[in-house]
């Protein structure tokens, strides 16, 4: 927790521009002075680090509920074509139904953001439940994971199609979206975001039972007394909530999702998801916040992109899982 | 006796799409309250099937099954968690779990929304696991357990459930000997002192038939349930085990295998030696019988002496010894 509030105060402090630690606190606590450095520090620092906050608690729960629902250390919001889901959808609505009734999505405000989000949504639990069809029907670790990547192919290439029918303005919007960013939103928008985040991902910790349940297997969870479809179905639709709130605000951010709650797991040292879903929370706020701090690192003209950031971190944890799997699995035999 | 189970005209099957795929048909037992059973049937005879539906993971084709008077198809699975508890064969695998977590996720029918547990929680998981004999093993992580300690942890679960009946599907598959009587002692004391009621599958006939207070021999076509000395008595395992190759030996109440037998063999004597050489005999297709007046070869057996096997041919001593394999190859050697 201590850690969450130190990233988010460096993450107002360092930036490109060098903002004295006095501004900060005139900004904040004390009257401001400086309107430059003020504007800065109102209308790109604080959202920013607002987003971050929320999307890393979302996407770090999100993954985690993936994990235990599929029972597969490597599902993840990313991993798994759910954000590629999210991404058609995003794309239908900014090119297809741009293009159709001939104006820009962009001009719409705050109901081309509600189409933007509801698309995502759609998009997300729609390979979500696909595949969890896919999981019931195959089983096993890897096949799922590969028809989740197959998944994430196949809307990427109907993305590609649509791009190429599209006004080019759209496309341009929705290539600068799929870039991906905490750094889009204004406060008002971070604040709202924030609200359409927290809320879903600390109801996430009533499941927890569900969740201890699940990891158990679908028949031991049955005979504790789990009425299975109901479960699935509400831990589905949070995960798709989360993540797909933060790819329609945010664009896909990629790993934080499976990493960490990976990260938690080997912190926690327990299998009570009580316990793993609050430090999954924390560590993912962490994690989004340490990463958007090194995109901006001062020194650095122009902010790194920062899925080069969280792709830089996250990759080598997902590395040490499989490192780690294959040992134990070495053990077993 | 009161009846914990009771299966009247049960089909069991799968249900796929419109068609339903039958495996046993005319089902008809009951399971004694305080008893342990142990169901009994080859491959393919439906024993899984079976202890899947009556914990109501497959509807059954057709029937009804009673637990504890109460119909399964008419519970919910809450209701039905506080009466039924499975070991079931998939492998447990929870990252991170230890003893004490796994066991108390069996209090999870009694905790409530957040699953926290109470101080008699916390009792029940403790006891389950005393019972179970893995005190020590208690803040071990699964992963780090023997195939066998794993097992009475997933026992020590079932157990924490707190239901009159446990459903086990093949527990001592995959254990060594003694692991596999341990896993069966701590059943039967389950049954004894807890006064639970203990189903279970398994192809230890052996271990069966000397643990289990009834059986239930299932086939395609029915159950056949009774004490293992009357379903003995009865003939009733021969139906089980119409193929060739198995032979059940009315002197011993076990099973034997059953040898193709080219050649005869006289053999002088009788005592443990002989039994051992008999052993060895038959597995290489050859019958002892025993010795007339004047055999041309035959083996004489000197009890409690160092070297007790002797091997004649033709009025002439060919080997003393005290190796029946040694005695083997030079009688193979002889005969071929």
């Amino acid at each position: 927790m201590g850690l969450v509030f130190i990233l988010f105060f460096l993450n107002l402090v360092y930036g490109s521009i060098h903002i004295p630690l006095q501004d900060v606190y005139d900004t904040f606590i004390g009257g401001n002075e400086d309107i430059v450095n003020t504007n800065i520090l109102i209308r790109s620092r604080l959202p920013q680090a607002i987003v971050a906050l929320s999307a890393g608690i979302a996407l770090g729960i999100a993954g985690l509920l993936m994990q235990t629902l599929f029972r597969n250390p490597l599902a993840g919001p990313s991993v798994l074509g759910i954000a590629s889901g999210s991404s058609l959808g995003v794309g239908l609505v900014i090119m297809v139904a741009g293009g159709f009734f001939g104006f820009s999505l962009q001009r719409l405000g705050f109901f081309g953001d509600v189409a933007i989000l509801f698309a995502a949504f759609v998009g997300a639990l729609g390979i979500l439940f696909i595949i969890l069809i896919i999981a019931k029907k195959i089983g096993g670790t890897l096949s799922v994971l590969i028809m989740g990547v197959m998944i994430g192919y196949l809307s990427n290439s109907l993305v590609g199609i649509m791009k190429f029918y599209s006004l080019e303005e759209d496309v341009h919007t929705y290539v600068i979206w799929g870039l991906g960013s905490f750094g889009r939103l204004s406060l008002n928008r971070a604040v709202y975001f924030m609200l359409f985040t927290i809320p879903p991902s600390v109801a996430c910790i009533l499941l927890a039972k569900w969740l201890n349940l699940l990891a158990l297997g679908d028949n031991y969870a049955r005979n504790l007394g789990l009425k299975l479809s109901r479960a699935r179905f509400i831990i589905i639709m949070l995960s798709g909530i989360l993540t797909a709130t933060v790819t329609a605000f945010c664009g896909p951010i990629i790993f934080i999702g499976i990493a960490v709650p990976h990260l938690a797991k080997m912190v926690s040292k327990t299998s009570n998801h009580l316990l793993l879903i609050t430090n999954t929370g924390i560590l993912g706020a962490a994690t989004a916040l340490l990463c958007n701090l090194i995109a901006r690192l001062p020194g650095l003209d122009s902010a790194l992109p920062i899925n080069s950031v969280t792709a830089f971190i996250g990759a080598p944890v997902v590395m040490s899982v499989i490192w780690k799997r294959r040992k134990e699995q070495l053990h077993d035999h | 006796m009161e009846n914990s189970i009771s299966i009247h005209n049960v089909q069991i099957g799968y249900q796929s799409g419109k068609t339903n795929k039958l495996i046993a048909k005319n089902l008809n037992a009951d399971l004694k309250s305080g008893e342990m059973t142990c169901l009994l049937g080859s491959n393919g005879t439906g024993k899984s099937t079976l202890l899947k539906t009556i914990c109501g993971f497959i509807n059954l084709l057709d029937g009804e099954i009673l637990v504890k008077g109460k119909n399964i198809s008419l519970i919910n699975e809450k209701e039905l968690a506080k009466i039924v508890a499975a070991v079931l064969t998939e492998k447990i695998q929870v990252h991170n779990a230890s003893v004490f977590e796994l066991v108390s996720y069996g209090r999870s029918p009694f905790t409530g929304f957040l699953g926290r547990l109470s101080s008699e929680d916390k009792n029940k998981v403790n006891q389950a696991i005393e019972i179970c004999g893995i005190n020590h093993k208690k803040y071990s992580l699964l992963s780090s357990l023997s195939d066998g300690e794993r097992q009475k942890a997933t026992i020590a679960k079932a157990l924490a459930q707190d239901t009159p009946i446990i459903l086990l599907d093949e527990p001592t598959a995959f254990l060594d000997l003694s692991a596999k009587v341990e896993i069966m002692q701590l059943l039967r004391k389950l049954t004894s002192e807890t006064g639970k009621s203990v189903l279970m599958s398994t192809h230890d006939l052996d271990l069966a038939l000397q643990m289990s207070d009834r059986l239930w021999l299932l086939s395609n076509n029915g159950i056949t349930a009774g004490s293992p000395e009357d379903l003995l008595l009865n003939n009733a395992f021969q139906h089980m085990f119409n193929k060739k190759g198995i032979e059940f030996d009315n002197k011993t109440g076990m099973f034997k295998v059953a040898y193709q037998l080219q050649n005869n063999l006289a053999i002088k004597g009788h005592g443990f030696e002989y039994v051992l050489l008999r052993r060895a005999l038959m597995r290489k297709g050859i019958n002892p019988v025993k010795a007339k007046e004047n055999e041309n070869m035959f083996i004489a057996i000197e009890n409690s002496t160092k070297e007790p096997y002797v091997l004649w041919n033709n009025n002439m001593q060919i080997l003393k010894t005290g190796s029946v394999e040694n005695l083997i190859s030079e009688t193979l050697s002889i005969l071929n």
